[in-house]
């Protein structure tokens, strides 16, 4: 799998730093899940992380080295276990299950209109909120445009828009300029992780029940 | 060639650049081949080697290593982290950290990463566990959608080499460049709250922090 769309430097820079939140954090980890690319730039960014650290100026502590019998009392952290993972085509990616459910048929669904589903996971500190979206084949969302940055990322299936095609694992990366109307395509049921911070502004009436029922 | 394999025995690292191969440029960095082979018998004698050191915590337990680490990386976390946080709490999470390279010594792989940048993952984490208090999202390896890296070539001396580069571009970055990578790092900043701070465009951020990790991707590059 190679994703053809990624999230932009500054935003991978950011989730190495630790300065994206929750929100964020979470669409960009899901994406590294697919993306071996992106996993390579993360690696020099924390690198470069590391490097920070090693250039800061050391400053006084009143700490002791721990005494060897302190630290023999701390449980040593045993091996990652690998976990026992279904083999289903409809499973999440493991940091997004976290936040919902490990199958995708598990989760909550609330109806939107005909053809489309959403569930928020979680508004995080700095007011980004992370949904999952479900739209049946053919289904398209009404036209809109979006008043902050928004990442999404699909899970499955895929769709079109004015921007581009995004199948599994691409990063669609909008900012406020950018209206538009996607569309599932015919593969299946697209689920996409959609974060943003401000409510998406539609370009019509067509979409009031959306509306009402996302804020 | 491989049923004589046994006798002959060279050393792995040899081995590993006499079979490197060619590779994508996305990789490249990561992957990369080393160009010099007699680079291997003489490791850097960088003293201390700290990644050595968390070898022996994980091998043997070896306190003295530890302590060796702990009066070298216990003061700078603190200072990095009192960029946050009140001094109290800086020592604070900055023990802890120590406490937890004590106890994930060996999960710590030194051909991924150098002991300072496995270190400052640790911190970073716990700065957003203990004062964002917010949980943080990572890569699970054993995802079953996870793409697999491919097997990586003996690389500790690459590793070590790589963080002199890049140290080396960090330091030569233009003032520009460097306020945003410091604000993102130290301060904890999003591109679009450096962008409030500053009064720049969110444009001007994410052009200087592009510009800023395509110097030092292309340096750590030059290392193939």
């Amino acid at each position: 799998m190679n994703p053809l769309h990624h999230p932009s430097d500054s935003w991978l820079i950011g989730y190495a730093a630790g300065s994206t939140s929750e929100s964020e954090s979470l669409v960009i980890a899901s994406h590294l899940t697919f993306c071996s690319r992106c996993r390579d730039i993360v690696a020099t960014a924390e690198a470069v992380g590391g490097v920070l650290l090693e250039n800061l100026p050391p400053v006084e502590i009143g700490l002791q080295v721990p005494d060897l019998a302190t630290l023999q009392q701390l449980n040593v952290q045993p091996q990652a276990a690998l976990e026992n993972f279904a083999t289903d085509e409809d499973l999440l990616p493991a940091p997004l299950a976290r936040y919902t459910s490990q199958r995708i048929d598990d989760i909550a669904w609330k109806r939107i209109t005909k053809g489309l589903w959403h569930t928020e996971l979680l508004t995080d500190r700095k007011g980004a909120t992370a949904r999952l979206y479900r739209i049946t084949p053919g289904r398209s969302l009404p036209e809109h445009g979006h008043d902050g940055e928004e990442l999404t990322l699909v899970l499955t299936g895929a769709y079109h828009d004015e921007v581009g095609r995004f199948g599994q694992g691409d990063l669609a990366e909008l900012d406020h300029e950018v209206v538009h109307r996607p569309v599932a395509e015919d593969l299946g049921e697209c689920i996409a992780l959609a974060v943003n911070k401000a409510p998406i502004r539609l370009t019509s009436l067509v979409g009031q029940m959306f509306a009402t029922i996302l804020h | 060639m491989s049923t004589d394999l046994a006798c002959v025995a060279p050393p792995a690292n040899v081995l590993s650049v006499l079979f490197s191969h060619p590779l994508t440029d996305a990789n490249a960095f990561k992957y990369g081949s080393r160009s010099k082979v007699t680079g291997d018998n003489n490791p850097d004698v960088q003293s201390p080697d700290m990644a050595g050191l968390i070898g022996a915590v994980a091998a043997n337990a070896d306190h003295e290593a530890f302590a060796t680490l702990f009066s070298h990386y216990a003061p700078r976390l603190k200072s990095f982290l009192m960029r946050e946080a009140g001094s109290e709490a800086a020592e604070e999470i900055a023990q802890e950290a120590m406490l937890s390279v004590w106890r994930k010594a060996s999960l710590f792989d030194p051909t991924k990463a150098s002991a300072g940048t496995w270190i400052f993952t640790i911190a970073r984490n716990l700065r957003i566990d203990r004062l964002r208090r917010e949980s943080r999202p990572e890569v699970d390896m054993t995802d079953p959608f996870f793409d697999q890296d491919k097997p990586t070539p003996d690389q500790n001396t690459l590793v070590k080499e790589q963080q002199k580069i890049i140290q080396e571009a960090v330091n030569g970055l233009p003032d520009d460049q460097a306020e945003v990578i410091r604000r993102a790092y130290y301060e904890e900043q999003s591109h679009s709250e450096i962008s409030d701070i500053l009064n720049i465009p969110l444009g001007t951020v994410k052009s200087r922090l592009r510009l800023a990790m395509g110097r030092v991707r292309q340096a750590a590059e030059t290392l193939q």
